[in-house]
């Protein structure tokens, strides 16, 4: 008998074993035909009842639950924030959501259902310990055996824990199918070449893949992997015809390595997906690792997709951009002790300098291209004066495409906190996805006031409306 | 950025860069530096060359690069 109990043991434990290790990560199907590969971009959401004349676009970047709660903020902000002459709000001209890590977690249901944001999110993220009942779903014994399998690790048990409790198992196709903006950008790590990856039908149609039955729970997982903690999640990258990966002006940016090196670099990252044999898989980790703010998304399309096609049909007359930065900066010791850091401390600065600094840029060149047109806009108007001044017969300059926009772009972060307590409060608070509730409710209304007292933002309204 | 104009014996018609319909002739607009295709929307097919390849670069928006369809 007690013969029968252990050979009965060993089958069960020997049947997890097997079906442990046969566990695989939900994979990313290929597009179905080629009719569907204009699914899921900007241009198929489109919002009759509201134009393009004042674009909004959001960046909310990483930072865990601190991050997720001040973009949070900062929407409440906008609902309350009312368009001069009319009932509208300033939340219903947003257009564009590029989110990173944990800012993801924010766009995402926003984008997946709207107003509930503010009446469900708090209790479903805002407060929780994701963390905590992460750690819980990896102490699972049943766990284990799932995890023993090399296509099954914990990057697929976080997208499943968020899946099951935050995002009900929805797919990018419930975000499509409602037709309205804004427009979701998702943005991940690429490890291969450590170029951005957005979860969008442009980024697929790379992959020879369909987005929209793909999990908005996974692509949230991925665009918060933070190195180490979490691993990796995986796609696959199917075959699909060359002429209809690369776009035209992928072709012709591949010409430009003299004339324009970052175009040049921006087309030569799409191109490695064209080889799905050499290149089967990608392999993805936290947003934060390319772009932690998001903004690189909003550059893409102002530079050279949906918004500059906007811009040069004149369709945008007020243009705002609100990056939502949640960088928090412990003053920190370093400096003050003889002996260096220790091993832990080095790799963390290694992650987090670069991340920062490059965060810090990309703000920094992002205005630069906002006052390189409003400079445009002034020299056409200017020139334009000087000719009705002084000339009879004042000759008309062609017109600039787009006219005399109003644009602005509004950097959110603690360090614009006049007081020095509080900003070192905001800057002491950890990355990680478990805060307190009082910790969440001072993230949320920080993040709203340094959006109504934030000077630009001010500008902007008083000028654009 | 840099700036095109795109002239069709001054007839207002839709522009096509890089295969994206964008802007009209006679306007000037904003492209990014490099290389571009350029051409008119259609129908009708009333205008040669079909479509121009250019190199944009150092422009102003009061000196873009000109481009020329004629109508046939």
């Amino acid at each position: 008998m007690k013969r029968y109990r252990r050979q009965l043991q060993v089958g069960i434990l020997l049947a997890l074993l097997l079906l442990g290790g046969c566990a695989h990560y939900p994979v990313n199907q290929p597009l179905p035909s080629p009719v569907n590969q204009k699914d899921y971009v900007f241009e198929t959401f489109s919002n009759p009842a509201r134009s393009d004349e004042t674009f909004v676009a959001l960046t909310f970047s990483g930072g865990g639950t601190r991050a997720a709660a001040l973009a949070y903020g900062v929407l409440e902000e906008l609902r309350r924030t009312k368009l001069p002459g009319t009932d509208r709000t300033l939340l219903e001209e947003v257009d564009v959501i590029s989110t990173v890590s944990g800012g993801s977690f924010t766009g995402a249901y926003y984008a997946l259902f709207g107003d509930r944001l503010f009446t469900d999110f708090r209790r479903e993220f805002l407060e929780r310990n994701i963390q905590g009942e992460l750690m819980l779903d990896v102490a699972n014994p049943i766990n284990w055996f799932r995890l023993a399998s090399p296509w099954f690790s914990r990057i697929d048990l976080a997208a499943e824990l968020y899946g099951r409790t935050i995002f009900a198992s929805k797919t990018f196709q419930e975000i499509s199918s409602q037709g309205r903006r804004p427009f979701l950008i998702i943005n991940a790590t690429n490890l291969q070449n450590g170029a951005r990856f957005e979860f969008t039908g442009d980024q697929f149609r790379y992959l020879g893949s369909d987005i929209l039955s793909y999990p908005v729970a996974r692509a949230v997982a991925a665009s918060s992997a933070f190195p180490f903690l979490l691993s990796p999640l995986s796609l696959i990258n199917y075959p699909y015809p060359e002429e209809r990966k690369l776009t035209k002006e992928d072709r012709l940016a591949l010409e430009d390595y003299w004339n324009n090196r970052r175009r040049y670099q921006a087309a030569d990252n799409h191109a490695l997906y064209l080889d799905a044999t050499k290149h089967p898989y990608v392999h993805l980790m936290d947003g934060g690792l390319a772009d932690n703010i998001g903004l690189r998304a909003i550059y893409d399309l102002y530079l050279r997709k949906d918004i500059r096609r906007r811009i040069n049909d004149g369709k945008i007359k007020r243009f705002l951009v609100i990056a939502v930065n949640a960088k928090a900066e412990k003053p920190g010791d370093l400096d003050q002790r003889e002996s260096p850091p220790s091993l832990p401390t080095v790799a963390f600065k290694t992650c987090t300098i670069s991340m920062d600094s490059y965060s810090f840029e990309t703000v920094e060149g992002f205005k630069n291209m906002i006052q390189e047109r409003i400079q445009a806009q002034k020299i056409y108007s200017d020139c334009q004066g000087i000719l009705d001044t002084h000339c009879r017969d004042s000759y008309r300059i062609p017109p600039l495409a787009g006219g005399d926009m109003k644009l602005g772009i509004v950097d959110i972060s603690f360090d614009a906190l006049p007081d020095a307590r509080e900003r070192e409060y905001f800057n002491g608070l950890p990355t990680s996805f478990s805060l307190t509730g009082q910790q969440v409710q001072k993230l949320i209304e920080v993040g709203g006031r340094l959006l109504a007292n934030n000077p630009d933002f001010r500008e902007f309204m008083k000028q654009a409306f | 950025m840099e700036y095109i104009i795109v002239k069709f014996g001054g007839e207002d018609r839709g522009v096509v860069i890089d295969g994206i319909s964008q802007g009209r002739t006679e306007v000037v607009l904003e492209v990014e530096r490099g290389s571009h295709e350029i051409s008119l929307e259609e129908p009708p097919s009333d205008f040669k060359p079909l479509d121009e390849k250019v190199v944009v670069r150092d422009t102003t928006p009061l000196s873009p690069q000109e481009v020329s369809f004629e109508k046939i």
